[in-house]
């Protein structure tokens, strides 16, 4: 009896957690259309939603630039932090995450490559070359970091950033070959200043994937207690590992192709996220979801205010923000 | 690693570095044979020769020579005093550091211009990438330390101050304007691009005094490697000998990146390759390592210079792309023996 | 105790409280370790006898009291000096590959020397008697990793040899050997002592091992001082109970007329 009051407990606590999250992601959408370098006015923000054929500069600043913006920020923070708890729920590592093993970068790799080859990048096919980039990267970091046949998370982040680096310094160099490197720099160092509502439209739609995301994850949650665990409750780990690998790929390809090398987010949120709701990541990847979009909102509004006119990318916001946090988590961990 | 095979190679390195500069000396937009650089340099060569060798060139292969010196044997260094062949200052985040000060020095002495330098500036940047190497090493040492020193926390605080000190470079590079960015890149990227008699006359000095301290104090590096209670039971103040030491590594990076920008990896190859040459005594090491990190820089810079011409490519990333794999590969190598 | 006088020009420690940051291993410890004998500190794992021997090395930092060489305090001589008095053998010693056997000797006249350390004669003289002394001049350019573990140990005790120190610190110089190898170094180290007058002083962990070779053992169980004495007074049933919880009996070998111990019976699994 007592098991069945907590267990409701926690679902209970799970979903006033979600709804505050979403409440935080309205606040973070409102914050972020109304900074900016021309102050609008609250009640053009409501009439810019609503009204657009009537619009002044003021609204239509907001809804072709701003509002995309925030909705991408949103969409992006949580794309990434799903793909980092799922990643470490499979992985069953609370310091792994794509940006820290080279995947996020591989996705820039061929961003760039893509991106260098053509005047304006096509939606769909530069998500394509994202995720290409992406699968190839995650492939090479799990083959390094097994270590009879047990994933080694030291390895992993050596390994991993050793090659996130490589890659990052190959984007670079097709950046300067191509002779457009400070454009391609912002981009790659992470920031929505590319973004409109097609490429809100091509996250939308990407976003499908995160219920498949919800689906699988009481099935992450088994296999975190242990290969034999899984398999003694007839799951088969190695197929949830893929589909989830399919999904952290998806996720972070289709994030990277749009906002660029936003990094850590995969990382802070997941540990945020257990945390508070402790490491049954049937509520993990939920939260981590919500808040997710809401860490990177803010962080969006907090490099346009530091900017000021020249801006900084959100990219370098979140690696300074979870550097801390990676210092701490390494000091953590007893194998290190 | 007896006396004759070291001599052997000592002077098979010493044909390669020269066949490597010599080459380096005559690729490029203006291609100079053999015979033309040495008239040139005696005098006899036109002005058009004498204006690539003598102000472009030979500057900058000056500084390959000692920014490759001074990284291989900083890295021989630290792997020695953290006894793990992973460590080396641009993996370690040193390199970062160091950059990163000089990055915001340029900024704040200069605007966002990076051209109009006064020679005073370059004079100071050393110091001032001094100063960036030495709270990069101890910010790391210290976030490392949890009752000892655990080599592997190590090199993981290296990477997470590397990334924090890139990202704040980063921020800082998007503020010049866009005709120096490419030139401003060389902080994150390393470039050899645009070094002058000045940086040569600026870099020189340091590094021979620091590398000619560091062949001084090779049995003190010997010793550290056979672990803190062998040394100490041989006389070694470990603790007195680790923060001596690291300060000259730290020295030797930055004064390297403060003329050359962040070059990754020659201080972790340039080491472990000579290692496999004339083997682990800090004598013979430590001045092939020099060797093969001279030859390792003016390679790549050749290379940089000249695989795309007329655009020229980053040496750090042209040395990643080799290095990355290798430290793959030693990493790899490494849990063997666990 | 039977005809036995510590003599106070040994290593006297007083007061003696030392550990790691959080864990003080051991506290106030007093007891003097004789000059020119062998001494064997024994006990279970965590009772303090690592510790006790790292602090005399000087590895680990005193947190209060003194250790007293010769009759001065250990961490006021300079790093170079106390080499010269006092020498060390960690547990499973390492040293960069490619080092050959006379070359790891050679690093024993590192007190010794100053700028480049360049060996003159009288160096070389006290390396080949070093070699001599161990067993290991056939064997000198053989590099460290084609040993034997005997021999490797062997080439490390040289090495300390050669420091020409009047004590030698080890801490288990036997754990990673088999059988004929522990022997074989502990007869080592009984010819450094009795011929080259070195006082040894050593961690065993092999209970038999230390009551044959030592003069003096110093039994230890959570950092304190349960018992000292010659073998005869420290290996008994009492104190095996006490120090390894386990119930034993005791005989003197014919041979040697050292006790040892024969069949034992874990005390605290008794119970379950």
């Amino acid at each position: 009896m007592k098991k069945q009051v907590t267990e409701v407990n926690r679902t209970a606590m799970v979903l006033v957690l979600c709804f505050v999250g979403l409440a935080l992601i309205f606040l973070g959408i409102i914050l972020s259309i109304s900074y900016g370098t021309r102050e609008v006015a609250g009640i053009d923000i409501i009439q810019g939603l609503f009204a657009r054929e009537k619009m002044n500069i003021e609204q239509l600043i907001i809804w072709d630039y701003r509002f995309p913006r925030a909705i991408s920020a949103v969409l992006i923070g949580c794309f990434l932090a799903t793909s980092g708890a799922m990643m470490q729920g499979i992985t069953r590592n609370s310091l792994a995450s794509p940006s820290i093993m080279g995947v996020n970068q591989g996705a820039v790799l061929a961003m760039a490559i893509y991106m260098s080859s053509q005047a304006i990048p096509a939606t769909i096919v530069r998500v394509f070359f994202a995720f290409i980039g992406a699968a190839i990267s995650a492939v090479f970091i799990f083959l390094l970091s097994l270590r009879r046949a047990n994933l080694d998370i030291t390895r992993m982040l050596l390994a991993g950033s050793a090659l996130g680096a490589l890659f990052l310094s190959l984007a670079s160099m097709v950046a300067l070959l191509t002779g457009n490197s400070k454009d391609l720099a912002f981009w790659m160092a992470g920031g929505f200043g590319s973004v409109n509502w097609s490429t809100v439209y091509l996250l939308l739609g990407a976003s499908i994937i995160l219920p498949f995301a919800l689906t699988l994850s009481p099935k992450i949650m088994i296999v975190s207690l242990g290969d034999e665990v899984a398999i003694g409750l007839g799951e088969k780990p190695n197929l949830i590992r893929f589909l989830a690998f399919i999904c952290i790929v998806l996720l972070s390809g289709v994030a990277i192709s749009v906002g660029g090398n936003i990094g850590f987010i995969c990382l802070i949120v997941p540990h945020i996220a257990r945390m508070g709701v402790g490491v049954d990541y049937r509520y993990v990847i939920p939260i981590s979801m919500v808040f997710g979009g809401v860490l990177l909102v803010f962080s969006d509004v907090i490099a346009r205010v530091i900017g000021n006119t020249g801006e900084i990318p959100v990219g370098s916001i979140t690696s300074l923000i979870g550097v801390p946090v990676l210092i701490y988590l390494v000091r953590r961990e007893k194998r290190t | 690693m007896k006396r004759r095979s070291f001599q052997v190679t000592m002077v098979g390195l010493i044909l390669l570095l020269l066949l490597v500069s010599t080459l380096s000396f005559s690729l490029g937009t203006l291609a100079l044979s053999p015979l033309e650089i040495l008239k040139t340099l005696i005098g006899r060569g036109t002005q058009q020769q004498e204006l690539a060798l003598f102000v472009i060139r030979l500057p900058r292969i000056l500084i390959a020579l000692l920014v490759g010196a001074a990284l291989a044997v900083s890295g021989t260094i630290l792997q020695s005093v953290v006894d793990n062949d992973l460590a080396e200052p641009g993996i370690l985040g040193i390199n970062s550091g160091a950059a990163l000060f000089v990055v915001i020095y340029i900024y704040l002495t200069n605007g966002n211009n990076y051209y109009s330098m006064p020679d005073f500036t370059i004079f100071t940047m050393p110091f001032i990438a001094l100063s960036g190497g030495l709270v990069a090493a101890v910010l790391i040492y210290g976030l490392a330390w949890k009752q000892g020193m655990n080599s592997m926390r190590l090199l993981l605080m290296g990477i997470a101050v590397n990334v924090a000190f890139t990202s704040l470079i980063i921020i800082m590079q998007l503020r010049f304007n866009n005709q120096d960015f490419n030139r401003v890149l060389m902080w994150t990227s390393g470039s050899l691009w645009g070094t002058s008699w000045i940086y040569v006359g600026v870099a020189a000095p340091v590094i021979i005094a620091l590398i000619a301290i560091t062949i001084y104090g090779s049995r003190y590096l010997d010793v550290l490697r056979m672990g803190e209670m062998t040394a100490i039971g041989l006389g070694v103040n470990v603790l007195k000998a680790q923060r001596y030491l690291i300060f000259i590594a730290v020295a030797l990076a930055a004064v390297a990146t403060s003329v050359a920008g962040n070059i990754s990896f020659v201080g972790l190859m340039a080491p472990h390759i000579s290692r496999k040459l004339v083997g682990a005594r800090h004598q013979y090491l430590t001045v092939t390592a020099m060797l093969v990190g001279m030859i390792l820089v003016v390679a790549a810079d050749m290379i940089a210079r000249n695989l795309f011409a007329p655009i020229e490519l980053f040496i750090g990333a042209v040395i990643s792309v080799i290095g990355t794999p290798y430290f793959i590969y030693l990493m790899l190598k490494q849990d063997h023996y666990e | 105790m039977k005809g036995m006088t510590v003599m106070s020009d040994g290593i006297v420690i007083k007061n003696l409280t030392s550990g790691y940051e959080d864990n003080l291993i051991i506290e106030e410890l007093n007891v003097a370790i004789p000059k020119g004998k062998i001494t064997v500190v024994i006990g279970a794992n965590g009772s303090g006898k690592s510790t006790l021997l790292k602090t005399i090395a000087r590895v680990l930092k005193p947190k209060k009291g003194e250790i007293l060489l010769d009759g001065f305090n250990v961490h006021q001589y300079s790093s170079k000096n106390i080499a010269k008095l006092m020498a060390v053998l960690p547990q499973g010693p390492k040293a960069p590959s490619g080092l050959t056997v006379e070359e790891l000797v050679a690093y024993g006249r590192f007190p010794h020397k100053k700028g480049f350390g360049a060996l003159d004669v009288s160096d070389r003289e006290v390396v080949e008697e070093a070699l001599d002394i161990c067993g290991m001049k056939e064997l000198r350019d053989r590099t460290l990793a084609n040993l034997s573990g005997g021999q490797h140990q062997r080439a490390w005790i040289a090495m300390t040899l050669c420091q020409k120190t009047d004590f030698i610190l080890l801490d288990e110089p036997t754990t990673y050997l088999d059988l004929a190898h522990q022997l074989e170094i502990l007869t080592l180290l009984a010819k450094l002592n009795q011929k080259e007058a070195r006082t040894i002083v050593m961690v065993l962990h092999e209970l038999n091992m230390a009551s044959r070779f030592a003069d003096y053992i110093i039994g230890m169980k959570e950092g304190k001082i349960v018992a000292k004495g010659p073998p005869v007074n420290v290996i008994t049933s009492e104190n095996l109970r006490q120090i390894y919880q386990i119930e034993a009996e005791i005989m003197i070998d014919e041979k040697t007329q050292k006790p040892f111990y024969l069949t034992y019976e874990n005390i605290s699994l008794r119970n379950s």
